[in-house]
């Protein structure tokens, strides 16, 4: 047994103070006699001080004792382990970032959900277990399933909301399946839900939550209980940032926009900040909702770059604070070997209106432009594209045709993406005896293909730029364009820097299968964040999982720093903090109980308890008026 | 009262025990203490000038030549006196108490008017006595038992007209402070016969532990606190016995008779058992 409030024992203080009472200042009922001589005789007899007499035990007395002592259970509110049966409580929390906002005085509503949650813990029987569920696009268990809330406190403890919008539904999900029948659905968050009801009665409509987050009014779980802990508060917030870099001047160029989601004008100061040296500084003003973008240029080299954002009242501190990464220039080394001059010139004047490339020898360079009459050798590092002729034979030039349309195109592959050939009359087409795969055709015949069979990245255009106005047409700097950018994303490291939150971030460790050197390697390869390490699959392209974290990301292939990328929290809606209201709803219904059950068994315990003790009271008023 | 069916029941069955020599009476159905005119013989005596020549025993003149007169019993019929307390303590412990007094007060003048005599009721309270006769004996039902004078203050104040020779008896719980010997002295001195007839309801014969309780004097109002347990309830039974020991022992004294009834046993039970064991009533 214990008690869910201690202090109701107090009242057995009462017990002494009683029997002190009846002991000194006895309330005897009254008894009607004639001849009291016959009674008192020795009684009356006088004896100098306080005489010290046994206690009597009258029906007052115990009766008032049982009063007392039933009182002071009732108070205590005490629990019996084997007459209540354990309640599951299930907790979804809202991990959204505005969860984590502060008002200018007071606790963040982070802390005032686990202060709401805290008091549900404590009220439940004892035995009870708790399971909580932080939302987001992929709902985390934060602690449980069903273990005891002492367990779950420092794990509370550590939640730090921090994610972008994301949909509640597949944490209720989860939620629902852990409730089960005699558990308990709890849901705290800082908006107030869609004004109509449930996934059974509502019809459906995706209405607005307060904070404009489209949540189906269907969606929510009717056994559901809502609670929210928001409030309204004004923001300012980064809501963009990036930063670029100039490999021709070697400066960098900073561009931020701050948005003021306000109800009132907000003064700000923006600093940026290379570890401890300020870069930049900008003040300025803001209307009510008002936004304005800025820019900053930046000396190469700085590599990591702190922005910071200042305002009074303002309520959210993560999206104040921006970490950017400085880009790397991914220079692609190419090559033309063709033997028509026309041909190069023509792949000459688009590569040279391309950033970030350089020429260099057929040995060196990772794209090479040759003729399509020979296969290049395998090697996976070098790509090849091969221009036609296929063959330079009189016979098979003059057998070619010249195709003017219809053409089917595979919009599926990067490198025809933007590609119509609207116009475009496609000359000098022979048959294609490699194995390809075709990726632009007209009837049977491959006009645009995708080596098969070796190692080699090789595209095939099975065309003769001289009897092609291809070259003259806007597809053409689009084909070559694509097609150094394909190049340029297989190059090994990071094809961005600066991230989103909850983005993809894709890191190539390696082009090709690696060869034996990278997949024997013993050394792991890691992703560090704030002092934390996280295994990573060594692969070629490894895909990192959304990020839920702001901050700089490092991959260490062993020792080494092979990759170092930024993660920042730009959600305009999350830093909305205009439409945040306290609630509750209740829920509707029980998970899987019947619509009229007990709660509590406990207040009938007590009702009955108070029953005993107000029958005590009358009894010992009876007692006392009968004498 | 008179018509109460159990004082009726009573009075049919059974006759006053009055002793073979009431003191004094109007001529009637007992013999008298002093001579009369019965035919029972009693003595001789020499005549004095007054004498009933009637009466002369003209053979004992022959044989003794002196003039004897032959003496006879006198037949009276008995003035009955019942005194009633009508103080409260004759209310407590229920009603059955004032009941039952008032039934032996109706019993014994009905049987005392069956017997020639000229019962009277006197209800002792507050103030002067008065005096119920026969005809009004019907008020004995209606007294309200509310005096707060006991029994012997009223005696000692002589607020009670005792008449002489006359039988006697005293209804009462006998339950206030008094000396018994001077009472039952005071009751007994001119009386041809006294009989003390105490009513006390079972609770007062025979109480029960009750844990504590404010005592309430219901004549005096004093109180005292008092935790009625076992060894209280014995202390209070050997002073009531002592009492009732005190009153025997006097009434012996005084040739007078004591008896103690509990109420709630009820009139016929009374009546049957001890009143005739007491030798009060006997069977008719």
């Amino acid at each position: 047994m214990h008690f869910a409030n201690p202090w109701g024992l107090l009242a057995l203080l009462a017990l002494p103070t009683i029997l002190i009472i009846h002991l000194y200042h006895r309330r005897f009922p009254p008894l009607v006699v004639a001849g009291l001589h016959l009674w008192t005789s020795e009684t009356r007899q006088t004896i100098a001080g306080r005489r010290r007499e046994k206690l009597p035990v009258t029906a007052s007395l115990l009766l008032e004792l049982a009063a007392a002592f039933l009182l002071a259970v009732v108070l205590s509110e005490p629990h019996y382990a084997g007459l209540n049966d354990a309640v599951h409580l299930v907790a979804v929390l809202d991990s959204s970032a505005s969860m984590s906002a502060r008002p200018t005085a007071g606790m963040s509503f982070r802390d005032a959900a686990i202060g709401e949650f805290e008091k549900r813990a404590h009220g439940l029987p004892r035995g009870s277990v708790v399971t909580i569920i932080l939302s987001g696009n992929r709902p985390v268990m934060l602690a449980g399933p069903a273990v005891a809330w002492d367990d779950a406190k420092p794990l509370l403890q550590a939640w730090q909301p921090h994610s972008v919008r994301h949909s509640f539904e597949p944490a209720w999900d989860l939620g629902l399946q852990l409730v089960e029948k005699s558990g308990r659905l709890l849901f705290i968050t800082d908006q107030l839900p869609p004004q109509s009801q449930t996934r059974e009665e509502g019809k459906l409509a995706e209405g607005d939550s307060s904070d404009g987050t489209p949540i189906s009014r269907r969606s929510v779980p009717d056994q559901m209980e809502w609670v929210s802990v928001g409030r309204r508060l004004d923001n300012l917030a980064i809501s963009a940032a990036r930063w670029t870099f100039d490999a021709a001047t070697g400066k960098g160029q900073i561009f931020l926009r701050v948005q003021n989601h306000s109800r009132q004008p907000m003064k700000f100061q923006i600093i940026g900040r290379s570890a401890t040296t300020i870069v930049f500084r900008r003040d300025g003003q803001l209307t009510e909702l008002g936004a304005a973008s800025f820019e900053a240029e930046v000396p190469g080299g700085l590599g990591r770059l702190t922005v910071e954002l200042s305002a009074a009242d303002d309520g959210l501190a993560i999206d104040n604070h921006v970490e950017l990464i400085e880009p790397q220039a991914r220079m692609v080394t190419l090559a033309v070997s063709h033997p028509q001059p026309d041909t190069v010139r023509s792949i000459r004047r688009v590569l040279d209106a391309l950033p970030e490339v350089q020429m260099g020898d057929a040995a060196t360079a990772r794209l090479v432009f040759a003729a399509a009459g020979s296969l290049p050798e395998s090697n996976p590092v070098r790509w090849w594209a091969g221009i036609g002729p296929l063959s330079s034979e009189p016979a098979a030039l003059e057998a070619a045709k010249d195709l003017a349309g219809p053409y089917l195109i595979d919009k599926r592959q990067p490198l025809l993406e933007g590609v119509t050939l609207n116009g475009v009359v496609w000359g000098g087409v022979q048959p294609v005896e490699y194995d390809v795969t075709p990726l632009v055709s007209s009837g049977n015949l491959a006009l645009v293909s995708q080596l098969n069979g070796t190692r080699t990245i090789g595209f095939v255009f099975n065309i003769d730029l001289a009897r092609s106005n291809l070259a003259e047409s806007p597809d053409w700097p689009i084909l070559i364009s694509n097609l150094v950018e394909l190049r340029r994303e297989s190059l090994p490291g990071l094809a961005r820097w600066n991230y989103r939150l909850g983005e993809d971030v894709r890191f190539r460790l390696f082009e090709g299968d690696g060869g034996k050197e990278n997949s024997a390697a013993s050394d792991s390869l890691k992703l560090l964040h704030d002092g934390k390490s996280k295994p990573v699959a060594r692969i070629s392209l490894v895909e990192l999982p959304p990020l839920d974290e702001t901050g700089v990301y490092e991959i260490h292939d062993g020792q080494t720093v092979v990759g170092r990328f930024a993660v920042n929290f730009f959600d305009a809606e999350e830093s909305d903090l205009r439409n945040l209201v306290p609630g509750r709803r209740e829920a509707s219904t029980q998970a899987g109980k019947p619509s009229v059950s007990l709660e509590n068994p406990y207040s009938w315990v007590s009702l009955a308890l108070l029953l005993v003790l107000t029958g005590c009271v009358f009894g010992d008023w009876f007692v006392l008026k009968r004498g | 009262m008179l018509n109460d069916p159990e004082v009726q029941r009573a009075a049919d069955t059974y006759l006053l025990g009055l002793p073979r020599t009431p003191a004094a009476g109007r001529s009637g159905e007992l013999l008298g203490r002093g001579t009369g005119s019965s035919l029972e013989f009693q003595e001789y005596r020499e005549y004095v000038p007054g004498d009933d020549i009637r009466h002369l025993d003209w053979g004992a003149y022959a044989r003794s030549d002196t003039l004897m007169v032959r003496l006879f019993r006198e037949e009276i019929s008995p003035k009955t006196e019942i005194l009633l307390d009508a103080s409260r303590s004759m209310t407590s412990g229920g009603d059955m108490k004032q009941r039952i007094a008032r039934q032996l007060a109706a019993m014994f003048a009905l049987l005392s008017a069956r017997l020639g005599g000229r019962p009277v009721v006197v209800p002792v309270a507050d103030g002067p006595a008065v005096t119920l006769g026969l005809d009004a004996l019907d008020r004995v039902g209606s007294l309200p038992f509310a005096g707060r004078a006991n029994l012997a203050e009223s005696l000692q104040d002589h607020l009670v007209p005792l008449r002489r020779q006359a039988v006697r008896i005293v209804i009462s719980d006998f339950l206030f402070p008094h000396d018994p010997a001077a009472l039952v002295r005071r009751l007994a001195a001119d009386a041809s016969a006294l009989w003390l007839v105490q009513v006390l309801s079972e609770w007062e014969a025979a109480p029960t532990a009750l844990g504590g309780r404010r005592l309430n004097d219901i004549e005096t109002d004093a109180q005292a606190d008092l935790v009625l347990d076992r060894q209280a309830v014995a202390s209070y039974l050997e002073r009531l016995g002592a009492l009732q020991q005190e009153l025997l022992r006097n009434c012996r004294r005084a040739h007078a008779t004591f008896v103690s009834l509990v109420a709630d046993r009820g009139l016929p039970s009374l009546c049957r058992n001890d009143l005739c064991a007491a030798g009060i009533l006997r069977i008719a």
